[in-house]
């Protein structure tokens, strides 16, 4: 195995907190949600951005990487069910709740008396896919002050739900997170080849291939991540196979990572 | 993995590339297009006003005695564009075979192409003294230039657009006469200098009337 196909393992699309970038818009928005999280006088933030902008890795980051912070629990993606979502939460008292053993309202009742205070946050990604029934009971048991909720969205759908009456006038925190800069983004790619001890690799980028990758990404981390994982499988072939005019970055192999990743159409 | 095998990557980069480089052409000749017209198009207007110079219609000179206008006919010189300057160039004769020294008559002919270059580039600078400041003195000069020539017919032309600057001027009446007794006409040239007399006196016109 060459090197291009290890390093291409670095651009993965995960959550692995070890590719944690200290980029401008991810570290403000950072600090916003543990301020958030730690003054428990906001029952509801919402975490807006771009798909691909690292809403889901902050979430992830703070679960896991902050200690100052009490997450209750992290859901990935929106629950189905409104009963077994209250049953979830109140399980985190440790009590063992069985399905179906208690009514909606008798499950809200035993989580007011096990939580108060927001002292506890609870994460929901992808909350864009929320239905208005469940939007509307993460708004009752945050006007409760029952649990702080971090509802993670796409910022175009984050923004309609925004709009809606029963959250105009409600205090809730908005935290957007931004795309990348073209100068993160050069960054981005070095520190993470060198902090993993891939100079030769990190060495062949001039910033007229940053450029260009930043131009098709579009700011979008995970694009960028994309775009880089594509080129260095195609550098990794090109290597094996033994084509010489392919085996290093240039626009000729740049331009096939794009084309690859669909963000160049040739029809 | 790609979402494409390798060499179908390499053929769809070669497609990309393609297409970039017609986008490229296509955009290279707009502005060549683009360019000529505008090049056609300044061409264009240059030409105009060169011709609007030279093809004025001269209008009836103004003279106090209407009748006598009457019975001149009036000069209409014909609309001419301006012939661009084209220097003849020697007609390219084959090396002879044996060397010979040069003639009397050679000598005179290279001597006579000489002259016509300067002549030619003398009329130039006339000309564009007339487009630069339509006046008496420079229409004038033309009209002399043509008749020095013996173009009559321009040098009737010019005397017209000089009498226009100032009628009271003999020598555009007398190159007037002159111009068209050359041509044939010796009745028009004299009832035009007869008018002339009628209200100017020079002497010049006077022997001239006298002598036809």
């Amino acid at each position: 195995m060459n090197q291009f196909a290890e390093a291409k393992d670095l651009f993965s699309d995960d959550f692995d907190l070890s590719g944690y970038f200290d980029s401008l818009t991810f570290e403000y928005a950072k600090k916003q949600l543990i301020d958030a999280m730690q003054t428990h006088d906001v029952p509801l933030v919402f975490v807006l951005g771009d798909p691909g902008t690292g809403k889901s890795f902050l979430l992830n980051y703070v679960q896991q990487k902050v200690t100052s912070v009490k997450v209750a629990k992290y859901f990935t993606h929106p629950y189905f069910d409104e009963k077994e979502f209250l049953e979830t939460l109140l399980s985190l008292a440790g009590r063992n709740i069985q399905h179906n053993e208690y009514s909606t309202e008798a499950l809200i009742s035993h989580l007011k008396k096990n939580f108060h205070g927001l002292e506890y946050t609870v994460f929901i990604d992808e909350a864009q896919l929320l239905s208005e029934e469940q939007v509307e009971l993460i708004r009752i048991l945050s006007d409760q002050k029952i649990f702080q909720f971090v509802l993670a969205m796409h910022k175009k759908e984050g923004n309609y739900i925004l709009q809606k009456d029963h959250f105009k006038s409600r205090t809730n925190k908005r935290i957007i997170l931004e795309g990348l800069s073209d100068k993160e983004i050069g960054r981005y790619v070095e520190n993470r080849l060198l902090s993993n001890n891939f100079s030769d690799i990190a060495s062949m980028f001039k910033p007229s291939h940053l450029r260009f990758i930043a131009k098709y990404a579009n700011s979008n981390f995970r694009t960028t991540k994309k775009i880089i994982k594509t080129l260095l499988e195609i550098l990794n072939i090109a290597n094996r196979e033994g084509y010489k005019k392919y085996s290093s970055v240039n626009n000729a192999t740049l331009t096939m990572a794009a084309i690859d990743t669909g963000l160049i159409d040739v029809k | 993995m790609l979402n494409n095998n390798f060499s179908k990557l390499v053929k769809l980069y070669h497609k990309h590339q393609a297409k970039q480089r017609r986008k490229y052409f296509l955009a290279i000749l707009l502005l060549l297009f683009a360019g000529a017209i505008l090049f056609w198009f300044m061409q264009r207007q240059d030409t105009k006003i060169e011709n609007t110079t030279v093809q004025e219609q001269p209008t009836p000179v103004q003279v106090k005695d209407n009748t006598a206008i009457q019975t001149t006919p009036k000069p209409t010189p014909k609309q001419e564009t301006v012939k661009k300057v084209a220097v003849a160039t020697p007609v390219q004769k084959n090396m002879p075979t044996d060397i010979k020294k040069r003639t009397k008559d050679n000598s005179k002919e290279a001597d006579t192409f000489q002259l016509k270059i300067t002549q030619q580039k003398n009329f130039y600078n006339l000309l564009l003294d007339y487009k630069n400041k339509p006046s008496y003195q420079s229409a004038i000069k033309l009209a002399q230039f043509y008749f020095n020539e013996k173009d009559y017919k321009k040098t009737v032309k010019w005397a017209i657009e000089a009498s226009k600057k100032d009628p009271s001027q003999a020598m555009s009446w007398i190159l007037y006469a002159k111009a068209k007794k050359a041509l044939g006409n010796t009745d028009v040239a004299k009832k035009a200098l007869a008018i002339y007399l009628k209200h100017n006196a020079s002497q010049e016109a006077k022997t001239l009337f006298d002598s036809f």
